[in-house]
């Protein structure tokens, strides 16, 4: 049955390729994210659209 | 560039106001279009009778109005106000900023004329012909230059999260249209696109839901990453959210499109890594919209005061909501029943009009004040819009998606003798006309909701004082230079946008470059004919008519097609097709192998007159088809374009293919006047028509 149904699946390489490369990037974001940068960083960045004021200096 | 000549002390706020002034023009043409074509489904009079008034025209015009004008228009005001304060420095050139403005109006008002004179390519959100995608090539790039320029003069050192979603959007837009409108023209207005059947399926689709990606949510994600924290004045609940959020969602979306092809005859292995990476997507969107609503936590009571935080809040609902909707629609089982129904089109509206929408809405009720430097004229008025807006929606989702589960499993009903409950088509359409009319009524209710908010802001304007003045950059030291090295990524916007780009291509890579070798997948068993001259002029009507936005081409490997329509498609017998055809909504029944089933004599009655053939059809009169002549001036231009393209047309096919055309349009004439036709039909369009729809399924054997 797995035979019968996996028939016309050709390519799966493609698909195994396609996940690896997948959860490689998004460890190495996750990672990154959240281990290498510190926390006061982004808070820093975390506040920078309250930071410019728009006419006459409202928020 | 010199950083410290930036001397200009002031944003540009003009063209700002510009793009808000036309995102409110345009909502009213794209949200009008709608109501029409909604009540032309209920009640198919409201065609008009009139070519261009039609269905099939008007449609696209639409889709193309909603997606491209309103919404186009609306992040474009967003990302030029969030930008320049983002970065504290204006836009890199007015000049630039002017030309993108009236050259995107130039290209809206460009395709309100030209789609319903059917002038179109037959690739849904990519209708608009070769002149007018060379257009919007030249107006993105100087979009983009102005942008990267902007970033590039900045006076912050890093870039908020917001700029990063404006970076994927704009490359990878520029990215998509670039590779799906690549056609070749044979006259002024009409070209050949250079993909075929199943790669012109698989690239449509790959731009299609990038389209919804990366114009419908990347730029709306920049622009809830920025407004959000400024309405409700707090930072957003988590920084290091919306970074796996980005990487996430880029990353993952640009594999999602062949999720619109379930069950086609697209190999197995890209449907699946279609439905695996759609799946994923649940994890990053939810992430982002968790994300922005936990930014209200702990101000929640305000919401009850602030219609704009009303907005706000709903928008990143019916994102949650259309983002879970969606995965769920791509596995292949719920896909077996939602495709092709209105499930899918309850699915687009509650996303569009609930997000985009909505977040627009509270974008310009937040912006308009500030911009115009005056107070908005009645809150009052805003939670009215907000609640009609409301009510709309959940009329429109709720009736287009009974209205899909109901016709779907209408379709696969099955008695104990193994057929069809319902073989009859129309009987599956009646039961959901009524369901029609309440969408009509949703619709009606959001267009009368945002006709309030026009009368609110027209009055907070009047209020204005009279000439609106640019904001000052209040701060004014340059950052980006001062603090020494830039940090990684943030700080290097060039390598930022380089990494976007890899990260969109490898996906795009994956999934189109094996299909490019499309004979791999071919079954040297199965031989197709090419369409003779005058049934490739039918084609061409077929898709100037627009009849592919209503009948699929396409039958699937289920039990219940199989039984209505026939043998499922193969992937042979629509690889000369340029456009594929294979469309994405059955309003009425499934037409690839409709040749030869009914007689010339069928087609010409329901196509004068479909209620002579079923008197409950909801489909227009196409009777202007026996009036006009068809053009045989350019039918060797065409064939010989498409010979170049691989479809395998003779040197005598081409040279002589008017003659042949005509002769075969005499054919079928004279075999209509002896089954009693008095009109006079030589060379008539509905001759070409017939030839094409007598020819589908007529073409490939095993």
């Amino acid at each position: 049955m797995f035979k019968i149904a996996f028939a016309g699946f050709t390519d799966a390489h493609l698909i195994v390729i396609g996940f690896l490369l997948f959860m490689g990037t998004f460890l190495g974001a996750f990672f990154w994210t959240v281990f290498i940068q510190r926390k006061e960083f982004y808070t820093k960045l975390s506040e920078m659209p309250l930071q410019e004021g728009d006419f006459n200096g409202r928020k | 560039m010199n950083h410290d000549k930036l001397t200009n002390h002031f944003y540009d706020d003009d063209i700002v106001r510009k793009f808000m002034m036309a995102t409110m023009v345009w909502a009213g043409v794209a949200f009008l279009l709608g109501l029409v074509i909604a009540l032309q489904l209920a009640y198919w009079p409201a065609n008009g009778g009139l070519s261009w008034l039609t269905f099939g025209r008007l449609r696209p015009l639409h889709t193309n109005a909603a997606i491209f004008a309103f919404a186009g228009n609306a992040i474009f005001a967003g990302i030029y106000h969030s930008t320049q304060r983002l970065l504290r420095t204006r836009l890199f050139s007015d000049l630039m900023s002017r030309i993108h403005f009236w050259g995107w109006q130039f290209i809206i008002v460009c395709a309100a004329i030209t789609l319903p004179l059917g002038f179109t390519q037959g690739k849904e959100y990519a209708e608009l012909e070769w002149p007018i995608d060379i257009l919007i090539t030249l107006v993105w790039v100087v979009f983009a230059i102005n942008f990267f320029g902007t970033l590039y003069r900045r006076r912050e050192k890093h870039m908020y999260v917001a700029i990063w979603f404006y970076i994927a959007t704009i490359v990878t837009v520029a990215l998509l249209h670039i590779i799906n409108s690549i056609a070749i023209p044979f006259s002024f207005m009409k070209s050949y696109t250079v993909w075929a059947g199943m790669q012109d399926a698989l690239v449509q689709w790959w731009y299609g839901h990038n389209a919804v990606a990366f114009f419908l949510t990347t730029p709306f994600l920049g622009l809830m990453y920025y407004y959000i924290p400024k309405v409700v004045n707090a930072p957003i609940y988590s920084y290091r959210l919306s970074i796996i959020h980005f990487w996430g969602l880029v990353f993952i979306y640009i594999w999602a499109g062949p999720h619109h092809l379930l069950y086609t005859s697209l190999p197995d292995w890209l449907q699946t890594l279609g439905m695996i990476f759609s799946i994923m997507l649940w994890a990053p969107s939810w992430g982002g919209m968790i994300n922005g609503l936990l930014t209200f936590k702990g101000r929640w009571s305000s919401v009850r005061s602030e219609p704009v935080w009303k907005f706000f809040i709903a928008a990143l609902t019916f994102y949650g909501m259309a983002t879970f909707e969606g995965p769920l629609l791509s596995i292949k089982s719920v896909s077996a029943l939602g495709h092709y129904t209105d499930w899918i089109v309850g699915h687009v509206h509650g996303g569009a009009l609930g997000w985009n929408g909505f977040l627009a809405f509270g974008m310009i009720y937040y912006l308009v004040p500030k911009l115009w430097n005056t107070n908005l004229y009645s809150k009052k008025l805003a939670e009215q819009h907000f609640w009609l807006g409301l009510v709309g929606i959940v009329l429109y989702y709720i009736s287009m998606v009974v209205a899909g589960i109901t016709q779907g499993m209408m379709w696969k009903a099955i008695d104990a003798n193994g057929q069809l409950v319902y073989p009859e088509f129309i009987e599956t359409v009646v039961r959901i006309v009524p369901l029609y009319w309440v969408r009509a009524l949703g619709g009606a209710l959001y267009i009368v909701g945002f006709v309030v908010m026009v009368v609110n802001i027209a009055k907070t304007i009047r209020s204005a004082p009279a000439k609106a003045q640019d904001a000052e950059i209040t701060n004014l030291v340059n950052e980006n230079l001062k603090d020494g090295k830039p940090r990684l990524l943030e700080g290097y916007a060039a390598k930022f946008s380089v990494l976007s780009v890899l990260a969109v291509l490898v996906g795009t890579a994956i999934e189109i470059y094996p299909t490019l070798n499309v004979h791999k997948y071919v079954n040297p068993e199965i031989t197709v004919r090419p369409f003779s001259a005058l049934e490739q002029e039918g084609r061409d009507l077929y898709v100037r008519e627009g009849c592919y936005l209503c009948h699929s081409q396409q039958i699937r490997p289920l039990v219940d097609e199989k039984l209505r329509y026939g043998d499922p498609s193969t992937l042979e017998e629509s690889i000369y097709d340029h456009p594929y055809q294979w469309g994405s909504k059955r309003t009425g029944p499934d037409l690839a192998r409709i040749g030869k089933k009914y007689p010339d004599m069928w087609h010409y009655q329901h196509m004068m007159d479909p209620r002579q053939i079923q008197p409950n059809s909801l489909m227009p009169a196409y009777d202007w088809l026996a009036k006009k002549n068809v053009d045989y001036s350019q039918i060797k231009k065409k064939l010989n374009v498409l010979r170049n393209l691989g479809v395998p047309y003779s040197d005598l096919e081409v040279q002589n293919a008017d003659i042949d055309a005509e002769k075969q349009a005499a054919e079928i004439a004279e075999g209509l006047k002896k089954q009693g036709v008095q009109e006079k039909l030589d060379n008539k369009e509905i001759l070409a028509l017939i030839a094409y729809l007598q020819a589908l399924g007529q073409k490939g054997a095993k």
